[in-house]
């Protein structure tokens, strides 16, 4: 986001406007520097009434000039509630967020083109109930919180991300309009939100089983593949399925069955691959695989410059290669 | 996606209407009734919307709806620019509002319209009920915005809870506006709810209207007296004088009316005041009663604004009262008038003025006594004393034909005020002595816890009066001559039996509902001269009462002192309620270190250890490394150690220590060099 | 008599009373901890934090799991450890067939006295090591780490309390190695620490290659404190000072493991409770009266780390994590 914004900058001519908005942003950030967890209070929070105060100050003035022209008290009386009301409203919207702490627990990895998610806490220490705080990144809906019987609520918030790599969050806007919504009081908190972005993926074609393009088919010895080798005696701690049940049943005492593959048929998801590509879409291309072979449960490995990653599956693994190309370097040629 | 959020969840709905509901309706009685109706048809349309059901009306649909709204209400209204067309409009844009409720901002909308619908319904009437009514409606129209704003907020008793709060906690700042903000008066004439207002004394008198008004107890008048009080016989509040009769019916006449060319001295000073006679100085305050009379006693001067004298000696407002109204009265109702301006030759025929016939055995009668060579006086108590013997004083009297003095006179005997004045009248004009009826109230009833006198309309009362040469005009009540208990104790102690024989609750026979109603119209009274009354000149006196001495800036003491108090206390109430517990002292010493090493380039990482985080300080900032290694100690033993001496360390460091620092790291060669 | 504890003043009465009575029998609790450390860390090169967690371990009553790979030295250090403390020690090594009579003990019929004698098992001495846990069967562990949790077993229907101390350093394999039945997380809680050895540093590997065998080694070692002073020293650690701003600490960390969604299971009260305790116990052995955040840091990945439970990612990061996230003095 913040790169799409900063590109969006570049583009306009550098207006008086936008001076100003880098001034706000580095007294903001030396107003409420950047950290995982902030607590609001009064230096955080602004505060300024709605369009919906202003035209409620709008029926005031009309109720007031009704009261006058009529000379009628109870208009009056009428008219000076309304005004007391929304003179002593502010406090109660301030009071609704001051105090309370925001953390973030934890980032979601997510797909450039994807909304990401941060995983936020907010909570609060005192015995005021809060409402309908809305925490978001500016143009996003966000999330809107309660915490009228419970003391903490985890919520998620999504920023949508564009490029890959490791993109820091702008500052989330954190408001409410709590009591009657005639006042606007926000603050805007830098949690220190860093998404990792993966590529997004792009379809390039089949997975790209048995084209090893590296050393060919003599690679070495590997235990445990498909092609059965040799008995050998049973060791507690084997596992059961490779029991030499025959065996066993013929009198004989307990062997394993050791397997063995001597054809490295393992897939690699090669950066050499997809030549002629350039390289946004070669990550693209090799994060569609990657997603693909988790998929159908194909043992995978992962070949870029500079980084080698060993066929396996899993969890672990798929992040470990999603994030290798996240983190690929930018080509700024 | 943000779309979704804004449309109103089904809780919202639901409080937008009965928002509207509680704001329109006391206002049903007043507005045509296909406003209500289409209210409720819109009502029903969108909750069948929401249901999933129907669909908003489309753009000519709705055109449609507009159009026929703007015809029924020209067809409603022919006046526009008067109250109940505003109203009528204003619940009409409600109605059309609900079709097409849709996003929050329209919900923000339709709300804010209902405060302004709850305002106009004071402009009809500030009675007590009212007040607290519009309180309800306030609170009510507060709470529907408060659940506007979530499902939590949206449950009944929250959002009420929380409209109470508020508005309680407004009400202070509220009084306080109240008492001191100016009051400007009027900026343009603005149209008067033409609707209000009852029967009561009316500037034409027949037969049978006083009757009508002797079955009401509404009151009519509250009256204050500054100083003496005058006796009860002699409670005449004067409101209209009647010198046109058809035969029938007493009217004003041609020439009386301000309205219609009537001389009135509108300033005070205008018309020379007497001297000399008993004075008394009194505040009338007047239910709205739609016409411009104002009641006094006789020979009054008054200096409220809007207010003139007439030349038959009454007041008049400027524009009819269409609510309660106030006015200063002084009056010197004996004044003997030592030389009575003669009265001139049109005022002379226009008291003299008699249908050219009907009513031939009165007139034979007066004729009789004329040729007896009696003058005015005498004839006049020849009639009282006939009064006085033959007729009875009766709220049901028969009906009376064509000629209706003679009818009285001759053949029933049995009449009401209006008849004995109106025969009064018309016999002492056939005689040559110029004579009118007047219109008032007569009387009264005590409050005394008040110490101010309620007028009712079953007081309402006509008399004569004759004007002798030499002496002016002379009050004569001939209904004194044959009921003198109706002028001393009233109309129901007069009527016996026959006092409010037609009302449902016969109130004034139980001795503690009438106690229980005179307690109600004091608080009414007060009520009124508090709050409703309350203008410019009043709030000055209360000003300086309050104050002692009314300047700028011991009025910019009261009014910001209260609002300061006010203010500091919710500030005070939401720091110490948010604070939760209090950080411990340690801590924000350490807090404050940590602040100005972040200042000097380094800050502390989150959950960094205080050894940490001093040996990074070593190493990066070498001339803080004395400062922070101190520090760090001191901290560590004051608040893991729990040592007292080290957090008064600490505290020094923190305070004085801290300001020697230096700014810029000290250049290690130049300190060499030295 | 130079001070043992940095300063007096933090102290509380309790502890200086028994710190004096350490004094006047010729102990103290720096030379006392100086010694052990440097005596194990004769055997076992570059390993001194590891053994301080041990120590600390022990110290608090705890039990003490070590998770590595084969031919780290866990067992040289747990075998050192009891050498050093003068305490009895056994060694069982647990294989998938073991039964649970095979630590307890087991009841005999004996001929000439013609009654049931009892056996007793591995498990009555004052430190078991018990080598590759979770090759066992879930039946045997769960058999010790009952005993480990009461300090008793239950043979026969007749109650036999266990010897005075009991530890029990458990090793195990990572997870990842075929034939093992992981423990499961209630039992993995009956561990206070969990700690790892890791490769030696390279100094002490050329050191290890050039010195003794450190078998040879292991024989030399001599007791350093008797069972008395353990229990002081033991006693000891319950008079650490943990002032308010630490508990708060504590607290928040707490907290922050139960509501972060990071952790799909937060410290229970009894991991929480065992934090303070090893902090505690840290802090004495670097001669502190007072808990530091610093010493409950230092702690709380062995503590800690085997107890949270994450969605992804190993608990270690999570203590990682959480070390950043929560800091040491509130908001």
């Amino acid at each position: 986001m913040k790169v799409t914004r900063e590109s969006a900058q570049q583009a306009q001519p550098k207006t008086l406007r936008h001076f100003f908005r880098r001034l706000g942003e580095r007294w903001l950030s030396r107003r409420a520097p950047r950290a995982r967890a902030i607590t609001l209070n009064h230096s955080r929070l602004f505060i300024l009434p709605t369009r919906a105060g202003l035209g409620y100050l709008l029926v005031v003035a009309v109720l007031w000039l009704l009261a006058t022209n009529y000379e009628n008290n109870l208009v009056f009386a009428l008219t000076f509630l309304l005004i007391s009301v929304f003179v002593i409203l502010p406090v109660h919207t301030f009071a609704n967020l001051s105090g309370l702490r925001l953390q973030l627990l934890s980032t979601e990895p997510a797909f450039a083109g994807d909304f990401a998610e941060a995983k936020i806490n907010l909570s609060r220490e005192d015995k005021r109930e809060r409402e309908w705080i809305q925490v978001h990144w500016p143009t996003e809906e966000g999330a809107y919180v309660d915490l009228c019987e419970e003391r903490s609520a985890d919520f998620r918030v999504a920023l949508p991300v564009l490029e890959r790599g490791r993109v820091q969050a702008p500052r989330l806007r954190v408001e409410s309009r709590f009591p009657l919504g005639l006042f606007r009081c926000w603050s805007r908190i830098d949690l220190d939100v860093e998404f990792l972005v993966y590529p997004r993926p792009l379809a390039g074609g089949p997975l790209p089983l048995g084209e090893a393009l590296v050393e060919g088919e003599s690679g070495p010895v590997r235990r445990g593949g498909d092609d059965y080798a040799s008995l050998k005696p049973y060791q507690p701690g084997d596992s059961l399925r490779h029991l030499a049940w025959k065996q066993y049943a013929a009198g004989r005492d307990l062997y394993s069955k050791e397997y063995e593959s001597r054809t490295d048929t393992r897939l690699w998801l090669d950066w050499a691959l997809l030549d002629g590509r350039d390289v946004e879409t070669r990550l693209s291309n090799l994060c569609h695989w990657a997603l693909q072979a988790e998929k159908q449960g194909i043992a995978y490995g992962l070949r870029v410059p500079g980084t080698t990653l060993p066929p396996s599956l899993g969890m672990e693994h798929q992040q470990r290669v999603l994030g290798a190309l996240a983190l690929f370097p930018k080509w700024d040629g | 996606m943000s779309n979704n959020r804004d449309l109103l969840p089904r809780e919202s709905l639901l409080w937008i209407f009965a928002a509207q509901f509680v704001a329109l309706l006391p206002q049903l009685a007043q507005l045509p009734l296909w406003i209500a109706f289409a209210w409720a048809f819109a009502v029903y349309w969108r909750l069948e919307v929401f249901r999933g059901r129907r669909d908003l009306p489309g753009r000519p649909l709705k055109f449609l709806v507009i159009l026929l709204t703007v015809a029924g209400l020209a067809l409603s209204y022919q006046r526009w620019f008067a109250l109940e067309p505003m109203v009528a409009l204003l619940a009409l844009s409600f109605t059309l509002k609900n079709l097409e409720l849709v996003s929050r901002r329209d919900a923000f909308v339709s709300l804010l319209l209902a405060y302004f619908v709850a305002a106009t319904l004071f402009v009809r009437e500030q009675s007590i009920p009212y007040a607290l009514y519009g309180l309800i409606s306030v609170l009510v129209i507060t709470a529907a915005l408060a659940a506007q704003l979530g499902s939590f907020s949206a449950r009944p008793r929250r959002a009420l809870g929380l409209s109470v709060r508020l508005l309680a906690q407004a009400t202070p700042l509220m009084l306080l506006l109240f008492v001191v903000m100016p009051r400007l008066g009027p900026l343009w004439n603005v149209p008067q709810d033409t609707s209000a207002g009852r029967t009561g004394v009316s500037d034409s008198m027949a037969p049978g209207d006083f009757t009508r008004l002797s079955k009401s107890a509404e009151p009519a008048l509250r009256i204050a007296f500054d100083g003496p009080i005058p006796p009860p016989e002699q409670r005449y509040w004067r409101g209209l004088v009647y010198s046109e009769f058809d035969g029938r019916t007493w009217r004003q006449g041609f020439g009386v009316d301000p309205r219609n060319g009537g001389q009135v001295y509108w300033k005070s000073g205008e018309r020379p005041l007497p001297q000399v006679g008993p004075r008394y100085r009194y505040r009338v305050i007047q239910e709205a009663s739609r016409s411009p009379w104002l009641f006094a006693l006789a020979r009054p001067a008054s200096d409220s604004a809007g207010v003139g004298e007439t030349l038959d000696d009454r007041l008049v407002k400027r524009t009819p009262l269409y609510s309660r109204f106030a006015y200063d009265v002084r009056s010197w109702p004996r004044d003997p008038q030592a030389v009575p301006i003669p009265l001139s030759s049109a005022e002379r025929r226009r008291n003299l003025q008699l249908p050219a016939d009907g009513n031939e055995r009165t007139r034979a009668w007066v004729e009789r006594l004329r040729r007896k060579g009696l003058g005015a006086e005498a004839i006049s108590s020849q009639l009282l004393a006939r009064y006085h013997r033959e007729f009875t004083y009766t709220l049901s009297p028969p009906a009376l034909g064509r000629d209706s003095v003679d009818a009285f006179l001759f053949d029933s005997q049995k009449g009401f005020c209006e008849h004995f004045a109106g025969s009064y009248v018309f016999t002492m004009r056939a005689a040559g002595v110029p004579a009118r009826v007047v219109a008032g109230y007569q009387g009264g009833e005590w409050v005394s816890g008040e110490k101010y006198l309620l007028v009712r309309e079953y007081d309402a009362h006509a008399w004569a009066e004759i004007w002798l040469d030499g002496r002016g005009w002379q009050r004569v009540d001939p209904t004194a001559a044959v009921s003198p208990e109706r002028v001393r104790n009233g109309l129901e102690s007069a009527a016996g039996e026959e006092f409010m024989r037609d009302s449902l609750l016969p109130v004034h026979r139980i001795d503690a509902l009438v106690k229980l109603r005179l307690q109600w119209d004091m608080i009414n009274y007060r009520w009124y001269q508090t709050v409703v009354s309350f203008d410019s000149e009043k709030q000055r006196d209360t000003l300086q009462r309050l104050l002692g001495d009314i300047s700028p800036l011991r009025m910019a003491l009261f009014f910001a002192a209260p609002v300061a108090v006010v203010l500091l206390a919710m500030l005070l109430w939401t720091r110490l309620g948010s604070r939760g517990r209090r950080r411990p002292a340690v801590e924000r010493l350490y807090g404050v270190f940590c602040r100005r090493m972040a200042r000097a380039g380094i800050a502390r990482r989150a959950g960094e250890a205080p050894r940490d985080y001093a040996e990074r300080i070593s190493a990066a900032k070498p001339h803080l490394a004395e400062f922070a290694e101190r520090v760090t100690q001191t901290f560590e033993r004051a608040a893991y150690g729990g040592e007292a001496s080290a957090l008064k360390e600490l505290r020094y460091l923190l305070r004085w220590r801290l300001l020697l620092l230096p700014r810029v790291p000290i250049n290690k060669n130049k300190l060499a060099g030295q | 008599m130079a001070p043992v504890v940095e300063s007096w003043r933090a102290l509380t009465p309790g502890l200086i009373r028994g710190l004096r009575k350490m004094s006047s029998n010729g102990f103290t609790v720096q030379k006392i901890v100086s010694a052990i450390v440097s005596d194990i860390g004769s055997v076992l090169l570059g390993k001194e934090r590891q053994v301080k967690l041990a120590l600390a371990c022990l110290l608090s009553k705890g039990h003490l799991l070590i998770e590595d790979l084969p031919g780290m030295g866990k067992t040289t250090l747990a075998h050192a450890l009891a050498q050093v403390l003068g305490l009895s020690y056994k060694r069982v090594q647990f294989t998938s067939d073991m039964l649970p009579a095979d630590i307890l003990g087991v009841s005999i019929f004996e001929r000439e006295s013609g009654q049931f004698h009892f056996h007793e098992g591995p498990v009555f001495s004052q430190v078991l090591l018990a080598d590759e846990i979770n090759r066992s069967s879930p039946k045997t562990q769960s058999a010790l780490l009952e005993a480990m949790e009461e300090r008793q077993v239950s043979v026969d229907g007749e109650t036999r309390p266990l010897p005075q101390p009991f530890f029990v350093i458990a090793t195990q394999n990572p997870l990842q190695q075929s034939g093992t039945f992981a423990l499961p997380e209630s039992q993995l809680d009956r561990f206070l620490m969990r700690i790892s050895l890791g490769y030696p540093t390279r100094e002490a590997e050329r050191a290890l290659f050039l010195g003794a065998d450190p078998r040879l080694q292991l024989a030399k070692l001599k007791p350093r404190i008797d069972l008395s002073t353990l229990k002081k020293m033991q006693s000891l650690v319950g008079q650490v000072k943990a002032s308010d701003s630490l508990l708060d600490y504590l607290e928040r960390l707490v907290l922050h493991t139960r509501q972060s969604s990071d952790c799909a299971l937060g410290l229970s009260p009894r991991g929480a409770l065992a934090l303070l305790r090893a902090a505690k116990a840290w802090a004495l052995i670097h001669h502190r009266g007072h808990v530091l955040p610093e010493d409950i840091q230092a702690v709380l990945p062995s503590v800690a780390g085997h107890r949270l439970q994450s969605d992804g990612g190993s608990g270690d990061q999570l203590v990682e994590r959480l070390m950043r996230q929560v800091d040491i003095i509130a908001a």
